[in-house]
């Protein structure tokens, strides 16, 4: 139907806030960040020094260092451990609302309740996980005073929040297989790993970028399991992330224009890491050899081997 | 049936392209392997699949179970030696004097209220002007709204703290809900899903001589009921767990939420009282558990109908693919 004043009406409230607390801030956090700001006085003009102390400055060179080495880690290790666990959740007939209901426990679980209570497993004396550890022969870890294990630390919680999510997420991809499709590749003989190399995986490949792309914005801008595990960035500054160095500056040093400049290099890094992941995507398909059809269910579906294709 | 006599066909077919791999025809499994039969077989490896996801499903509950545990049991005993008899509630009362937990609870609930009922209504009405209104600057806005969905939220902190601060709102509730209420998500979602409303029931209704604001609320709303519900609950849990914005706009305990609370009891305490912290903690994350748990099959709705990453392979808005051409 056509109508620009109930187009305008219904749109109206939801621009206005967008732009008084979306576009405004936008304008005004770039502007700052070409100043020397406090918080209190009048706001001086310096220019791209804001700009300068972040490409020469060595705490922030190891903050980005730390949070590309633990997005790499969470992301790869939550695909490796989620896929699978969709896929057997899936598999399994009986108990299935139950295991649905389990996963979905970490995914809600307030982050930094949950890191509060993660923090008492890492004690190194009586904590939960070394004294699991130690009948085994592992010596006493020091887990969140080692710069080294901090970061595995805080990377066990990320994984563990994030593969409940990545569970629940493909699932919901998962049921959208129509079941045709496996009971007539079975029919011609497909066995478990076949059907999920022809068929599974595909139909997953759309959701499972997604939550990638999801995971890695989520621990690029990481703030509050982190503070909750150690609230100045952990043993040598290991576990400091970007936004926890930005709210430092700007609110315990007092230096907004430096944070602002902060804010700005989280932004560009989250945009074109997103954009890399597109690209790699939707364009290059190295690892497929066939050409995609659509599929009947609105996904595509890549078509089986001559062999195992069905034939009316 | 006819199945096995068509395979030399098919295989000499499969020969041919070599690109493809050759797989197998279909083979009888053997009836025994191992000396166990079939049946047998299958059997064991159900039980193995359930065997695995119970241990690893308990590995996943292991901190949240704890927390409970722990936070209505003496912290002196350990885990082992726990035993049904040893309920109490001493963790819950010391918390209570340690921090104004009631109103800390009060506060949370106001403030995921207030942001559920907003953005739905926002989202709502947006994605259904969006997906059925013609008007010029229809794509416009569209772009607009979901171009905030890569705005990082640390991003805003500096200024919305100092606009919050300008206008006399830090510390309120309406300087904690209303630098929140923007959903690129949100409205996306609620576009993909207005946009597949039959357009049998648009015209009845505009035949009755409906308004547009009441075939929103009389056909839309009932249609996208289950994304509705599906995106209060995403709201209710982002907006419970909220913690860098919550910490950021309050100072003091008149209008902390849960999360700042237990984040302080941690930083204070350090290393002593855990078993208040595990009450605080099982007081800030319990409820938001249960309601997801509760209202579960929501979750299993709005995923699969937001745009998949790249292709556009939506159920409805679907990008035509070389293959279609």
């Amino acid at each position: 139907m056509r109508s620009p004043r109930w187009g305008w009406l219904l749109t109206g409230p939801h621009l206005l806030i967008a732009a008084t607390f979306i576009y405004v801030p936008f304008a005004a956090v770039i502007a700052f960040s070409l100043t020397r700001y406090d918080g209190i006085t009048r706001p001086g003009w310096v220019g791209l020094e804001n700009y300068r102390w972040l490409v020469t400055n060595d705490t922030f060179r190891q903050t980005l260092w730390n949070t590309a080495r633990l997005s790499f880690v969470v992301v790869v290790l939550t695909v490796v451990v989620s896929v699978p666990l969709a896929a057997a959740i899936h598999r399994a007939r009986r108990l299935q609302a139950l295991y649905r209901a389990i996963f979905l426990v970490p995914m809600v679980a307030t982050p930094v309740a949950s890191a509060s209570v993660w923090r008492w497993f890492y004690r190194p004396d009586d904590g939960l996980i070394n004294t699991v550890l130690r009948p085994i022969g592992v010596e006493r870890i020091a887990w969140l005073s080692d710069a080294k294990t901090a970061v595995i630390a805080l990377a066990i919680i990320q994984v563990w929040a994030l593969s409940s999510f990545f569970v629940i997420v493909l699932l919901a991809s998962l049921d959208n297989i129509p079941t045709e499709l496996y009971e007539a590749s079975s029919l011609d003989g497909a066995g478990t790993i076949t059907q999920f190399r022809y068929i599974t995986a595909p139909a997953l490949r759309p959701m499972i970028w997604f939550t990638i792309i999801q995971s890695t914005l989520s621990t690029i801008q990481l703030y509050d399991v982190a503070t909750v595990l150690s609230r100045r960035g952990g043993p040598g500054g290991s576990t400091r992330t970007l936004t926890m160095q930005l709210h430092d500056e700007a609110f315990v040093s007092l230096r907004m224009g430096r944070a602002s400049a902060i804010g700005v290099a989280i932004f560009v890094i989250s945009l074109s890491v997103t954009a890399v992941q597109l690209s790699i995507a939707s364009e290059s398909q190295w690892w497929r050899r066939y050409r995609r059809p659509r599929g009947r269910a609105g996904f595509a579906v890549e078509p089986l081997p001559p062999s195992l294709r069905i034939s009316s | 049936m006819s199945v096995t006599a068509e395979v030399p066909a098919r295989r000499r077919a499969a020969r041919s392209a070599s690109t493809e791999p050759v797989v197998e025809p279909y083979r009888k499994p053997p009836a025994a392997v191992l000396g166990l039969p079939r049946y047998t077989r299958r059997r064991l490896r159900g039980i193995f699949l359930h065997v695995a996801l119970i241990s690893i499903g308990s590995l996943y509950l292991l901190p949240m179970g704890y927390m409970v545990l722990r936070s209505f049991t003496p912290w002196e005993l350990t885990l082992g030696g726990v035993r049904a008899g040893d309920f109490t509630l001493a963790h819950f009362e010391e918390l209570n004097r340690k921090l104004d937990i009631q109103r800390l609870i009060l506060n949370t609930s106001i403030v995921t209220i207030a942001r559920v009922a907003i953005q739905v209504a926002l989202s709502v009405t947006a994605g259904f002007a969006i997906a059925q209104i013609r008007f010029t600057g229809n794509r416009f806005v569209l772009v607009t709204l979901v171009s905030c969905l890569m705005v990082p939220f640390p991003l805003m902190l500096i200024p919305m703290v100092v606009m919050v601060r300008v206008a006399g709102y830090y510390n309120s509730f309406a300087g904690l809900i209303a630098p929140t209420l923007v959903s690129g998500v949100g409205v996306l979602l609620f576009v993909q899903v207005f946009r597949r409303i039959p357009l049998e029931l648009i015209d009845a209704a505009r035949v009755d001589g409906c308004a547009p604001w009441r075939i929103l609320w009389h056909v839309a709303v009932p249609y996208a009921r289950s994304a509705i519900g599906a995106f209060a609950l995403l709201v209710s849990i982002y907006s419970w767990n909220e913690y860098l914005w919550a910490n950021v706009a309050t100072s003091g305990p008149r209008r902390q939420v849960l999360t700042v609370g237990v984040t302080r009891l941690a930083n204070q305490y350090g290393w002593s009282d855990p078993g208040v912290q595990m009450a605080a903690a099982t007081v800030a994350t319990l409820p938001i558990i249960v309601l997801a748990v509760v209202l579960r099959r929501l979750t299993q709705v709005p995923y699969h109908r937001l745009p998949s990453s790249n292709t556009g392979r939506t159920e409805t808005g679907a990008k035509p693919g070389k293959a279609d051409r």
